[in-house]
Protein backbone atom coordinates (compact mmCIF):
# COMPACT_ATOMS: atom_id res chain seq x y z
CA UNK A 1 0.00 0.00 0.00
CA UNK A 2 1.45 3.33 -1.03
CA UNK A 3 1.45 5.81 1.79
CA UNK A 4 2.74 9.29 2.10
CA UNK A 5 6.09 9.40 3.86
CA UNK A 6 5.73 10.20 7.51
CA UNK A 7 7.02 13.65 8.36
CA UNK A 8 8.27 12.94 11.83
CA UNK A 9 10.07 9.68 12.36
CA UNK A 10 13.57 11.02 12.06
CA UNK A 11 13.04 13.81 14.53
CA UNK A 12 11.22 12.03 17.32
CA UNK A 13 11.83 8.96 19.37
CA UNK A 14 9.16 6.27 19.63
CA UNK A 15 7.76 7.79 22.77
CA UNK A 16 7.45 11.17 21.07
CA UNK A 17 10.45 12.94 22.58
CA UNK A 18 12.55 15.14 20.34
CA UNK A 19 15.75 13.41 19.39
CA UNK A 20 18.07 16.42 19.54
CA UNK A 21 21.41 14.93 18.62
CA UNK A 22 19.93 12.94 15.82
CA UNK A 23 18.01 15.95 14.58
CA UNK A 24 21.13 18.09 14.45
CA UNK A 25 23.10 15.37 12.75
CA UNK A 26 20.32 14.72 10.28
CA UNK A 27 19.96 18.40 9.50
CA UNK A 28 23.68 18.67 8.90
CA UNK A 29 23.68 15.63 6.63
CA UNK A 30 20.64 16.93 4.77
CA UNK A 31 22.45 20.20 4.26
CA UNK A 32 25.46 18.40 2.85
CA UNK A 33 23.31 16.32 0.52
CA UNK A 34 21.19 19.27 -0.51
CA UNK A 35 24.26 21.19 -1.53
CA UNK A 36 25.73 18.13 -3.24
CA UNK A 37 28.78 17.81 -1.05
CA UNK A 38 28.20 14.08 -1.36
CA UNK A 39 27.28 14.30 -5.02
CA UNK A 40 24.09 12.30 -4.43
CA UNK A 41 21.72 14.40 -6.43
CA UNK A 42 22.07 12.55 -9.65
CA UNK A 43 24.72 14.87 -11.03
CA UNK A 44 27.81 13.77 -12.89
CA UNK A 45 29.84 13.51 -9.73
CA UNK A 46 27.60 10.76 -8.47
CA UNK A 47 28.10 8.52 -11.48
CA UNK A 48 29.88 5.25 -10.92
CA UNK A 49 32.77 4.25 -13.12
CA UNK A 50 31.15 4.02 -16.52
CA UNK A 51 30.87 0.47 -17.78
CA UNK A 52 33.03 -0.02 -20.79
CA UNK A 53 31.06 0.49 -23.96
CA UNK A 54 27.84 1.45 -22.23
CA UNK A 55 25.45 3.80 -23.95
CA UNK A 56 24.25 7.13 -22.69
CA UNK A 57 20.95 5.49 -21.67
CA UNK A 58 22.70 2.91 -19.56
CA UNK A 59 25.01 5.48 -18.03
CA UNK A 60 22.07 7.72 -17.22
CA UNK A 61 20.13 4.88 -15.63
CA UNK A 62 23.06 3.64 -13.63
CA UNK A 63 23.95 7.15 -12.51
CA UNK A 64 20.38 7.70 -11.44
CA UNK A 65 20.19 4.53 -9.40
CA UNK A 66 23.72 4.88 -8.04
CA UNK A 67 22.79 8.27 -6.71
CA UNK A 68 20.70 6.62 -4.03
CA UNK A 69 23.55 4.53 -2.73
CA UNK A 70 23.79 6.31 0.59
CA UNK A 71 20.53 6.81 2.39
CA UNK A 72 19.32 8.07 5.67
CA UNK A 73 17.05 5.39 7.03
CA UNK A 74 13.52 6.22 8.04
CA UNK A 75 12.57 8.80 5.39
CA UNK A 76 10.24 6.58 3.41
CA UNK A 77 9.15 3.18 4.58
CA UNK A 78 10.49 0.06 2.93
CA UNK A 79 6.97 -1.05 2.07
CA UNK A 80 6.39 2.22 0.20
CA UNK A 81 9.53 1.70 -1.81
CA UNK A 82 8.73 -1.92 -2.59
CA UNK A 83 5.16 -1.05 -3.52
CA UNK A 84 6.36 1.63 -5.93
CA UNK A 85 9.00 -0.67 -7.32
CA UNK A 86 6.34 -3.30 -8.09
CA UNK A 87 4.20 -0.71 -9.85
CA UNK A 88 7.14 0.47 -11.94
CA UNK A 89 8.11 -3.10 -12.77
CA UNK A 90 4.55 -3.85 -13.89
CA UNK A 91 4.42 -0.71 -16.01
CA UNK A 92 7.71 -1.62 -17.68
CA UNK A 93 6.46 -5.14 -18.42
CA UNK A 94 3.17 -3.79 -19.76
CA UNK A 95 4.96 -1.44 -22.15
CA UNK A 96 7.15 -4.20 -23.54
CA UNK A 97 4.33 -6.75 -23.71
CA UNK A 98 2.20 -4.31 -25.72
CA UNK A 99 4.71 -4.70 -28.58
CA UNK A 100 4.07 -8.43 -28.96
CA UNK A 101 0.90 -8.00 -30.99
CA UNK A 102 2.36 -5.63 -33.59
CA UNK A 103 2.97 -7.54 -36.84
CA UNK A 104 4.83 -4.90 -38.79
CA UNK A 105 8.57 -5.38 -38.08
CA UNK A 106 9.46 -1.69 -38.20
CA UNK A 107 6.55 -0.69 -35.99
CA UNK A 108 7.40 -3.56 -33.65
CA UNK A 109 10.98 -2.33 -33.25
CA UNK A 110 9.73 1.23 -32.79
CA UNK A 111 7.41 0.01 -30.05
CA UNK A 112 10.31 -1.69 -28.27
CA UNK A 113 12.38 1.48 -28.55
CA UNK A 114 9.48 3.43 -27.07
CA UNK A 115 9.20 0.88 -24.25
CA UNK A 116 12.91 1.34 -23.58
CA UNK A 117 12.45 5.10 -23.43
CA UNK A 118 9.55 4.67 -21.03
CA UNK A 119 11.68 2.31 -18.96
CA UNK A 120 14.42 4.93 -18.79
CA UNK A 121 11.93 7.56 -17.67
CA UNK A 122 10.38 5.25 -15.06
CA UNK A 123 13.67 4.03 -13.59
CA UNK A 124 15.02 7.56 -13.48
CA UNK A 125 11.87 8.85 -11.78
CA UNK A 126 12.00 5.99 -9.28
CA UNK A 127 15.65 6.75 -8.54
CA UNK A 128 14.71 10.40 -8.05
CA UNK A 129 12.10 9.30 -5.51
CA UNK A 130 14.66 7.23 -3.61
CA UNK A 131 17.09 10.13 -3.69
CA UNK A 132 14.38 12.42 -2.35
CA UNK A 133 13.76 9.90 0.42
CA UNK A 134 17.45 10.04 1.25
CA UNK A 135 17.37 13.81 1.59
CA UNK A 136 14.29 13.71 3.79
CA UNK A 137 12.91 16.80 2.10
CA UNK A 138 9.13 16.37 2.15
CA UNK A 139 8.59 18.68 -0.81
CA UNK A 140 11.15 16.81 -2.87
CA UNK A 141 9.54 13.50 -1.97
CA UNK A 142 6.08 14.74 -2.92
CA UNK A 143 7.39 16.08 -6.21
CA UNK A 144 9.19 12.83 -6.98
CA UNK A 145 6.08 10.75 -6.24
CA UNK A 146 3.98 13.06 -8.39
CA UNK A 147 6.38 12.62 -11.30
CA UNK A 148 6.31 8.87 -10.85
CA UNK A 149 2.53 8.77 -10.73
CA UNK A 150 2.32 10.79 -13.93
CA UNK A 151 4.42 8.16 -15.63
CA UNK A 152 2.38 5.37 -14.08
CA UNK A 153 -0.98 6.78 -15.14
CA UNK A 154 -3.11 4.38 -17.14
CA UNK A 155 -2.48 4.57 -20.82
CA UNK A 156 -5.93 3.46 -21.72
CA UNK A 157 -8.82 2.19 -19.77
CA UNK A 158 -11.53 0.49 -21.73
CA UNK A 159 -14.52 0.08 -19.48
CA UNK A 160 -15.84 -3.43 -19.37
CA UNK A 161 -19.50 -4.01 -19.87
CA UNK A 162 -22.44 -1.89 -18.88
CA UNK A 163 -26.04 -2.51 -18.04
CA UNK A 164 -27.85 0.21 -19.88
CA UNK A 165 -26.73 3.73 -20.55
CA UNK A 166 -23.99 4.80 -22.85
CA UNK A 167 -20.84 2.77 -22.83
CA UNK A 168 -17.83 4.94 -22.77
CA UNK A 169 -14.12 4.55 -22.62
CA UNK A 170 -11.34 6.72 -21.51
CA UNK A 171 -8.17 6.91 -23.49
CA UNK A 172 -5.46 8.67 -21.55
CA UNK A 173 -2.17 9.39 -23.22
CA UNK A 174 1.01 10.01 -21.27
CA UNK A 175 2.68 13.38 -20.81
CA UNK A 176 4.99 12.86 -23.74
CA UNK A 177 2.32 11.45 -26.04
CA UNK A 178 0.08 13.30 -28.43
CA UNK A 179 -2.18 12.87 -31.43
CA UNK A 180 -2.41 14.89 -34.61
CA UNK A 181 -5.30 14.56 -37.02
CA UNK A 182 -5.91 16.03 -40.44
CA UNK A 183 -9.03 14.69 -42.11
CA UNK A 184 -10.59 16.52 -45.06
CA UNK A 185 -14.18 15.59 -45.85
CA UNK A 186 -15.60 16.58 -49.22
CA UNK A 187 -19.16 16.27 -50.48
CA UNK A 188 -20.64 16.31 -53.95
CA UNK A 189 -23.92 17.39 -52.40
CA UNK A 190 -25.60 13.99 -52.61
CA UNK A 191 -28.06 13.35 -49.80
CA UNK A 192 -29.76 10.28 -48.42
CA UNK A 193 -33.08 10.01 -46.58
CA UNK A 194 -32.60 9.48 -42.86
CA UNK A 195 -35.08 8.31 -40.22
CA UNK A 196 -34.99 10.11 -36.88
CA UNK A 197 -36.70 9.89 -33.54
CA UNK A 198 -37.35 13.30 -32.05
CA UNK A 199 -37.20 13.41 -28.25
CA UNK A 200 -38.33 16.71 -26.77
CA UNK A 201 -37.47 18.56 -29.97
CA UNK A 202 -34.03 17.09 -30.59
CA UNK A 203 -33.31 14.58 -33.30
CA UNK A 204 -31.64 11.31 -32.46
CA UNK A 205 -30.74 8.35 -34.57
CA UNK A 206 -33.17 5.48 -33.79
CA UNK A 207 -30.34 3.55 -32.09
CA UNK A 208 -29.77 6.39 -29.59
CA UNK A 209 -33.38 7.39 -29.04
CA UNK A 210 -33.94 4.89 -26.25
CA UNK A 211 -31.20 6.21 -24.02
CA UNK A 212 -32.19 9.81 -24.81
CA UNK A 213 -35.77 9.09 -23.77
CA UNK A 214 -34.55 7.33 -20.63
CA UNK A 215 -32.41 10.33 -19.73
CA UNK A 216 -35.34 12.70 -20.12
CA UNK A 217 -37.74 10.50 -18.15
CA UNK A 218 -35.07 9.92 -15.50
CA UNK A 219 -34.93 13.67 -14.96
CA UNK A 220 -38.70 13.69 -14.38
CA UNK A 221 -39.18 16.06 -17.29
CA UNK A 222 -42.05 15.91 -19.72
CA UNK A 223 -41.35 13.45 -22.50
CA UNK A 224 -42.50 14.10 -26.04
CA UNK A 225 -41.45 11.58 -28.65
CA UNK A 226 -42.21 11.83 -32.33
CA UNK A 227 -40.71 10.20 -35.38
CA UNK A 228 -39.33 11.82 -38.47
CA UNK A 229 -39.48 9.25 -41.19
CA UNK A 230 -36.87 9.46 -43.92
CA UNK A 231 -37.74 12.10 -46.43
CA UNK A 232 -35.22 13.54 -48.84
CA UNK A 233 -36.73 16.99 -48.60
CA UNK A 234 -37.10 17.25 -44.82
CA UNK A 235 -34.86 14.65 -43.22
CA UNK A 236 -31.66 13.75 -44.95
CA UNK A 237 -27.98 13.45 -44.34
CA UNK A 238 -25.14 14.57 -46.53
CA UNK A 239 -22.37 12.15 -47.38
CA UNK A 240 -18.76 13.35 -47.17
CA UNK A 241 -15.86 11.33 -48.57
CA UNK A 242 -12.48 11.41 -46.87
CA UNK A 243 -9.89 13.05 -49.11
CA UNK A 244 -6.81 10.91 -49.91
CA UNK A 245 -4.33 13.23 -48.18
CA UNK A 246 -5.99 12.72 -44.79
CA UNK A 247 -3.67 11.50 -42.03
CA UNK A 248 -3.60 10.66 -38.37
CA UNK A 249 -0.41 10.54 -36.32
CA UNK A 250 0.60 9.34 -32.90
CA UNK A 251 3.68 10.67 -31.11
CA UNK A 252 5.30 9.03 -28.11
CA UNK A 253 8.66 9.71 -26.48
CA UNK A 254 9.64 11.99 -29.34
CA UNK A 255 8.94 9.39 -32.00
CA UNK A 256 6.04 9.85 -34.38
CA UNK A 257 4.07 7.36 -36.45
CA UNK A 258 1.71 8.47 -39.20
CA UNK A 259 -1.16 6.57 -40.79
CA UNK A 260 -3.52 7.33 -43.65
CA UNK A 261 -7.30 7.63 -43.39
CA UNK A 262 -9.97 6.74 -45.94
CA UNK A 263 -13.74 6.24 -45.90
CA UNK A 264 -16.78 8.45 -45.47
CA UNK A 265 -18.89 10.31 -42.93
CA UNK A 266 -22.46 11.62 -43.04
CA UNK A 267 -24.10 14.51 -41.22
CA UNK A 268 -27.66 15.75 -40.85
CA UNK A 269 -29.20 18.74 -39.15
CA UNK A 270 -29.64 17.73 -35.55
CA UNK A 271 -32.66 19.71 -34.47
CA UNK A 272 -36.08 20.19 -35.94
CA UNK A 273 -35.20 23.62 -37.18
CA UNK A 274 -32.09 24.01 -39.30
CA UNK A 275 -29.50 25.52 -36.97
CA UNK A 276 -25.74 25.28 -36.85
CA UNK A 277 -25.99 22.05 -34.86
CA UNK A 278 -25.53 18.85 -36.81
CA UNK A 279 -25.74 15.17 -36.10
CA UNK A 280 -23.18 12.68 -37.36
CA UNK A 281 -25.35 9.94 -38.88
CA UNK A 282 -22.66 7.58 -40.05
CA UNK A 283 -18.88 7.19 -40.11
CA UNK A 284 -16.93 4.40 -41.72
CA UNK A 285 -13.25 5.25 -41.65
CA UNK A 286 -10.31 2.99 -42.32
CA UNK A 287 -6.97 3.82 -40.73
CA UNK A 288 -3.88 2.27 -42.27
CA UNK A 289 -1.27 2.29 -39.55
CA UNK A 290 2.02 0.48 -39.15
CA UNK A 291 1.33 -2.12 -41.80
CA UNK A 292 -2.16 -3.00 -40.70
CA UNK A 293 -5.65 -1.55 -41.02
CA UNK A 294 -8.20 -0.59 -38.38
CA UNK A 295 -11.84 0.41 -38.74
CA UNK A 296 -13.18 3.46 -36.93
CA UNK A 297 -16.97 3.51 -37.07
CA UNK A 298 -19.57 5.78 -35.52
CA UNK A 299 -21.33 4.47 -32.42
CA UNK A 300 -24.84 5.37 -33.49
CA UNK A 301 -26.25 4.46 -30.09
CA UNK A 302 -24.43 7.33 -28.42
CA UNK A 303 -26.84 10.18 -27.82
CA UNK A 304 -24.07 12.72 -27.35
CA UNK A 305 -22.81 12.62 -30.94
CA UNK A 306 -22.90 16.14 -32.37
CA UNK A 307 -21.15 18.69 -34.54
CA UNK A 308 -21.61 22.30 -33.45
CA UNK A 309 -20.48 25.15 -35.68
CA UNK A 310 -20.48 28.90 -35.21
CA UNK A 311 -21.44 31.47 -37.84
CA UNK A 312 -18.01 31.26 -39.44
CA UNK A 313 -18.15 27.49 -39.76
CA UNK A 314 -15.73 26.84 -36.89
CA UNK A 315 -16.65 24.35 -34.20
CA UNK A 316 -16.18 20.91 -32.76
CA UNK A 317 -17.12 17.41 -33.80
CA UNK A 318 -17.86 15.27 -30.76
CA UNK A 319 -18.68 11.65 -31.28
CA UNK A 320 -18.09 8.20 -29.96
CA UNK A 321 -16.34 5.74 -32.23
CA UNK A 322 -15.72 2.02 -32.13
CA UNK A 323 -12.35 0.64 -33.13
CA UNK A 324 -11.80 -2.77 -34.68
CA UNK A 325 -8.94 -4.42 -36.44
CA UNK A 326 -9.55 -5.21 -40.10
CA UNK A 327 -6.05 -6.41 -40.88
CA UNK A 328 -3.75 -9.13 -39.60
CA UNK A 329 -2.93 -7.35 -36.35
CA UNK A 330 -5.08 -7.36 -33.26
CA UNK A 331 -6.19 -4.02 -31.90
CA UNK A 332 -3.18 -2.34 -30.24
CA UNK A 333 -3.28 -2.62 -26.48
CA UNK A 334 -3.19 1.17 -26.25
CA UNK A 335 -6.38 1.56 -28.26
CA UNK A 336 -9.67 0.82 -26.50
CA UNK A 337 -12.59 -0.83 -28.31
CA UNK A 338 -14.35 2.49 -28.27
CA UNK A 339 -13.54 6.07 -27.38
CA UNK A 340 -15.14 9.45 -27.11
CA UNK A 341 -13.44 11.93 -29.42
CA UNK A 342 -13.56 15.71 -29.67
CA UNK A 343 -12.06 17.18 -32.83
CA UNK A 344 -11.84 20.81 -33.93
CA UNK A 345 -13.58 21.22 -37.31
CA UNK A 346 -14.12 23.90 -39.90
CA UNK A 347 -16.72 23.94 -42.67
CA UNK A 348 -16.26 25.97 -45.84
CA UNK A 349 -18.78 28.60 -46.89
CA UNK A 350 -20.53 26.36 -49.41
CA UNK A 351 -20.78 23.49 -46.94
CA UNK A 352 -19.07 21.08 -49.34
CA UNK A 353 -15.95 20.60 -47.24
CA UNK A 354 -15.39 19.87 -43.56
CA UNK A 355 -11.85 19.87 -42.24
CA UNK A 356 -11.29 17.98 -39.00
CA UNK A 357 -7.79 19.00 -38.10
CA UNK A 358 -5.51 19.83 -35.23
CA UNK A 359 -4.02 22.49 -37.49
CA UNK A 360 -0.57 20.97 -37.81
CA UNK A 361 -0.16 20.85 -34.04
CA UNK A 362 -0.34 17.80 -31.85
CA UNK A 363 -3.06 17.57 -29.25
CA UNK A 364 -2.81 15.77 -25.95
CA UNK A 365 -4.83 12.66 -25.31
CA UNK A 366 -7.15 14.50 -22.94
CA UNK A 367 -8.01 17.01 -25.66
CA UNK A 368 -8.80 14.47 -28.34
CA UNK A 369 -10.17 11.71 -26.12
CA UNK A 370 -11.98 13.30 -23.20
CA UNK A 371 -14.68 11.14 -21.70
CA UNK A 372 -18.33 12.06 -21.33
CA UNK A 373 -19.56 10.95 -18.94
CA UNK A 374 -16.24 9.87 -17.55
CA UNK A 375 -16.35 6.07 -17.31
CA UNK A 376 -14.19 5.99 -14.19
CA UNK A 377 -16.26 8.57 -12.33
CA UNK A 378 -19.47 6.98 -13.63
CA UNK A 379 -18.60 3.76 -11.82
CA UNK A 380 -22.09 2.22 -12.06
CA UNK A 381 -22.40 3.12 -15.76
CA UNK A 382 -25.74 4.85 -15.50
CA UNK A 383 -24.40 7.93 -17.38
CA UNK A 384 -24.49 10.06 -14.25
CA UNK A 385 -21.50 10.57 -11.94
CA UNK A 386 -22.90 11.08 -8.47
CA UNK A 387 -22.72 9.90 -4.85
CA UNK A 388 -23.94 6.44 -5.83
CA UNK A 389 -20.76 5.97 -7.89
CA UNK A 390 -18.60 7.01 -4.96
CA UNK A 391 -20.34 4.59 -2.62
CA UNK A 392 -20.12 1.74 -5.10
CA UNK A 393 -16.45 2.38 -5.83
CA UNK A 394 -15.44 2.64 -2.17
CA UNK A 395 -17.24 -0.59 -1.43
CA UNK A 396 -15.53 -2.38 -4.30
CA UNK A 397 -12.16 -0.84 -3.44
CA UNK A 398 -12.36 -1.75 0.23
CA UNK A 399 -13.12 -5.36 -0.61
CA UNK A 400 -10.38 -5.52 -3.24
CA UNK A 401 -12.89 -6.24 -5.99
CA UNK A 402 -11.16 -6.29 -9.42
CA UNK A 403 -13.72 -3.79 -10.73
CA UNK A 404 -12.02 -1.20 -8.49
CA UNK A 405 -8.80 -1.56 -10.50
CA UNK A 406 -9.74 1.54 -12.45
CA UNK A 407 -6.23 2.17 -13.76
CA UNK A 408 -6.01 -1.39 -15.05
CA UNK A 409 -2.56 -2.07 -13.65
CA UNK A 410 -3.57 -5.43 -12.24
CA UNK A 411 -3.79 -4.38 -8.61
CA UNK A 412 -6.40 -2.68 -6.45
CA UNK A 413 -4.40 -0.14 -4.47
CA UNK A 414 -4.10 3.50 -3.46
CA UNK A 415 -3.44 4.58 -7.04
CA UNK A 416 -6.93 3.37 -8.03
CA UNK A 417 -8.45 5.37 -5.20
CA UNK A 418 -6.54 8.43 -6.31
CA UNK A 419 -7.49 8.04 -9.98
CA UNK A 420 -11.14 7.51 -9.09
CA UNK A 421 -11.30 10.48 -6.73
CA UNK A 422 -9.56 12.67 -9.28
CA UNK A 423 -12.14 11.82 -11.97
CA UNK A 424 -15.11 11.78 -9.63
CA UNK A 425 -14.33 15.16 -8.09
CA UNK A 426 -14.11 16.65 -11.56
CA UNK A 427 -17.11 14.96 -13.14
CA UNK A 428 -19.60 14.46 -10.33
CA UNK A 429 -23.00 16.00 -10.79
CA UNK A 430 -25.14 17.49 -8.02
CA UNK B 1 54.55 10.42 37.49
CA UNK B 2 53.66 14.03 37.98
CA UNK B 3 50.10 15.20 37.76
CA UNK B 4 50.98 17.21 34.68
CA UNK B 5 52.49 14.24 32.93
CA UNK B 6 49.49 12.09 33.91
CA UNK B 7 47.09 14.62 32.40
CA UNK B 8 49.15 14.78 29.24
CA UNK B 9 49.23 11.00 28.91
CA UNK B 10 45.50 10.75 29.56
CA UNK B 11 44.85 13.28 26.79
CA UNK B 12 47.18 11.41 24.47
CA UNK B 13 45.42 8.13 25.22
CA UNK B 14 42.03 9.69 24.56
CA UNK B 15 43.28 11.09 21.28
CA UNK B 16 44.57 7.63 20.32
CA UNK B 17 41.20 6.06 21.08
CA UNK B 18 39.38 8.65 18.98
CA UNK B 19 41.90 8.27 16.18
CA UNK B 20 41.68 4.48 16.23
CA UNK B 21 37.91 4.74 16.20
CA UNK B 22 38.01 7.03 13.22
CA UNK B 23 40.18 4.53 11.37
CA UNK B 24 38.13 1.51 12.40
CA UNK B 25 34.66 3.05 11.96
CA UNK B 26 34.44 2.97 8.18
CA UNK B 27 35.20 -0.73 7.98
CA UNK B 28 32.71 -1.55 10.76
CA UNK B 29 29.88 0.58 9.38
CA UNK B 30 30.58 0.13 5.68
CA UNK B 31 27.25 -0.22 3.87
CA UNK B 32 26.48 -3.50 2.08
CA UNK B 33 27.14 -1.88 -1.25
CA UNK B 34 30.74 -1.20 -0.24
CA UNK B 35 31.21 -4.66 1.24
CA UNK B 36 29.98 -6.17 -2.03
CA UNK B 37 31.68 -3.61 -4.19
CA UNK B 38 33.03 -6.05 -6.75
CA UNK B 39 29.69 -7.77 -7.28
CA UNK B 40 27.99 -4.40 -7.41
CA UNK B 41 30.36 -3.04 -10.03
CA UNK B 42 30.15 -6.24 -12.05
CA UNK B 43 26.38 -6.08 -12.12
CA UNK B 44 26.34 -2.42 -13.16
CA UNK B 45 28.87 -3.13 -15.88
CA UNK B 46 26.72 -6.03 -17.09
CA UNK B 47 23.62 -3.85 -17.08
CA UNK B 48 25.48 -1.29 -19.16
CA UNK B 49 26.59 -3.93 -21.65
CA UNK B 50 23.09 -5.40 -21.85
CA UNK B 51 21.53 -2.04 -22.63
CA UNK B 52 24.30 -1.32 -25.09
CA UNK B 53 23.65 -4.54 -26.97
CA UNK B 54 19.90 -4.01 -26.84
CA UNK B 55 20.23 -0.64 -28.55
CA UNK B 56 22.75 -1.97 -31.03
CA UNK B 57 20.36 -4.78 -31.95
CA UNK B 58 17.53 -2.34 -32.63
CA UNK B 59 19.82 -0.17 -34.76
CA UNK B 60 20.95 -3.18 -36.75
CA UNK B 61 17.31 -4.25 -37.02
CA UNK B 62 16.54 -1.03 -38.89
CA UNK B 63 19.28 -1.82 -41.33
CA UNK B 64 18.96 -5.54 -41.88
CA UNK B 65 15.37 -6.52 -41.08
CA UNK B 66 14.52 -6.45 -44.76
CA UNK B 67 16.85 -9.42 -45.31
CA UNK B 68 14.96 -11.74 -42.95
CA UNK B 69 11.98 -10.03 -41.25
CA UNK B 70 10.98 -13.00 -39.07
CA UNK B 71 14.47 -13.56 -37.73
CA UNK B 72 15.05 -9.87 -37.02
CA UNK B 73 11.66 -9.54 -35.41
CA UNK B 74 12.63 -12.26 -32.96
CA UNK B 75 15.94 -10.48 -32.45
CA UNK B 76 14.17 -7.19 -31.65
CA UNK B 77 11.92 -9.00 -29.17
CA UNK B 78 14.95 -10.46 -27.44
CA UNK B 79 16.57 -7.03 -27.38
CA UNK B 80 13.49 -5.78 -25.55
CA UNK B 81 13.63 -8.69 -23.12
CA UNK B 82 17.32 -8.05 -22.46
CA UNK B 83 16.63 -4.39 -21.77
CA UNK B 84 13.73 -5.40 -19.54
CA UNK B 85 15.92 -7.78 -17.51
CA UNK B 86 18.59 -5.11 -17.10
CA UNK B 87 15.96 -2.59 -16.02
CA UNK B 88 14.54 -4.96 -13.42
CA UNK B 89 18.00 -5.61 -12.02
CA UNK B 90 18.61 -1.87 -11.72
CA UNK B 91 15.24 -1.36 -10.02
CA UNK B 92 15.90 -4.16 -7.53
CA UNK B 93 19.32 -2.76 -6.77
CA UNK B 94 17.99 0.75 -6.24
CA UNK B 95 15.35 -0.49 -3.80
CA UNK B 96 17.82 -2.72 -2.00
CA UNK B 97 20.53 -0.13 -1.42
CA UNK B 98 17.94 2.44 -0.36
CA UNK B 99 16.37 0.03 2.11
CA UNK B 100 17.51 -1.72 5.23
CA UNK B 101 20.81 -3.53 5.56
CA UNK B 102 19.04 -6.89 5.57
CA UNK B 103 17.21 -6.02 2.32
CA UNK B 104 20.52 -5.06 0.75
CA UNK B 105 22.23 -8.21 2.01
CA UNK B 106 19.42 -10.32 0.59
CA UNK B 107 19.79 -8.59 -2.77
CA UNK B 108 23.56 -9.03 -2.80
CA UNK B 109 23.26 -12.68 -1.80
CA UNK B 110 21.92 -13.56 -5.24
CA UNK B 111 23.40 -10.71 -7.24
CA UNK B 112 26.17 -12.86 -8.69
CA UNK B 113 23.69 -15.36 -10.10
CA UNK B 114 21.44 -12.57 -11.41
CA UNK B 115 24.42 -10.96 -13.10
CA UNK B 116 25.44 -14.29 -14.58
CA UNK B 117 21.92 -14.85 -15.93
CA UNK B 118 21.94 -11.41 -17.53
CA UNK B 119 25.37 -12.11 -19.00
CA UNK B 120 24.16 -15.41 -20.46
CA UNK B 121 21.14 -13.70 -21.98
CA UNK B 122 23.36 -10.98 -23.48
CA UNK B 123 25.96 -13.35 -24.83
CA UNK B 124 23.30 -15.54 -26.47
CA UNK B 125 21.80 -12.51 -28.20
CA UNK B 126 25.26 -11.26 -29.19
CA UNK B 127 26.09 -14.64 -30.74
CA UNK B 128 22.86 -14.75 -32.74
CA UNK B 129 23.31 -11.12 -33.72
CA UNK B 130 26.78 -11.86 -35.08
CA UNK B 131 25.34 -14.79 -36.98
CA UNK B 132 22.45 -12.75 -38.41
CA UNK B 133 24.53 -9.93 -39.83
CA UNK B 134 25.18 -10.61 -43.51
CA UNK B 135 28.83 -11.48 -44.12
CA UNK B 136 30.75 -9.87 -46.93
CA UNK B 137 31.41 -12.25 -49.79
CA UNK B 138 35.03 -13.27 -50.28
Amino acid sequence: MLRWPRARPRRYTRDGRLRRTHTMLTTFLQHLIKHRFFGHSGGPSSAPPSPQGSTRRAATLIAATFSVAVTLNGCCSSSDKKSLQEMVDRAIDRNFNACDSIPDPVAHATCITNAQNQQTALVTAYAAYLTACATGDTELIKEAIKNLKDLLKPKNGAVLGASGGVLNSEMVLGNDESVCISILLTSDGSRTPQDFVVVNGSKYLPEAAGSAALAVSGGNGSLIITTAVGDLAANSSTIYQVAPESTICFTASGMSMTGSVSGSMSFASAAGDFTSSYLPTDAKLTIAFAGSTYAMTLDKACKYNAMALDGNGHGTLTFRVNFASTGDAVLPARLPDGAWMVLPVQRNTTGTQIQASTGGASLSGWTVFPALPNPIADFDHNTVANDADLAMFLSAWASGNPSADVNHDGAVNALDNEVFMDRWNYWRQP
Amino acid sequence: MTRRAFRWLTGFAAACVVGAGAVALPSCSAPPMVRHLTADQNSLTEVGRAMDLSELTLRLHDRYQITDPARWRAMATRAGQLSQSAGHLLMSRATAVAGSTSDAEQFYSHLDSDTAALRTQREALAADLTDAIPKPRP
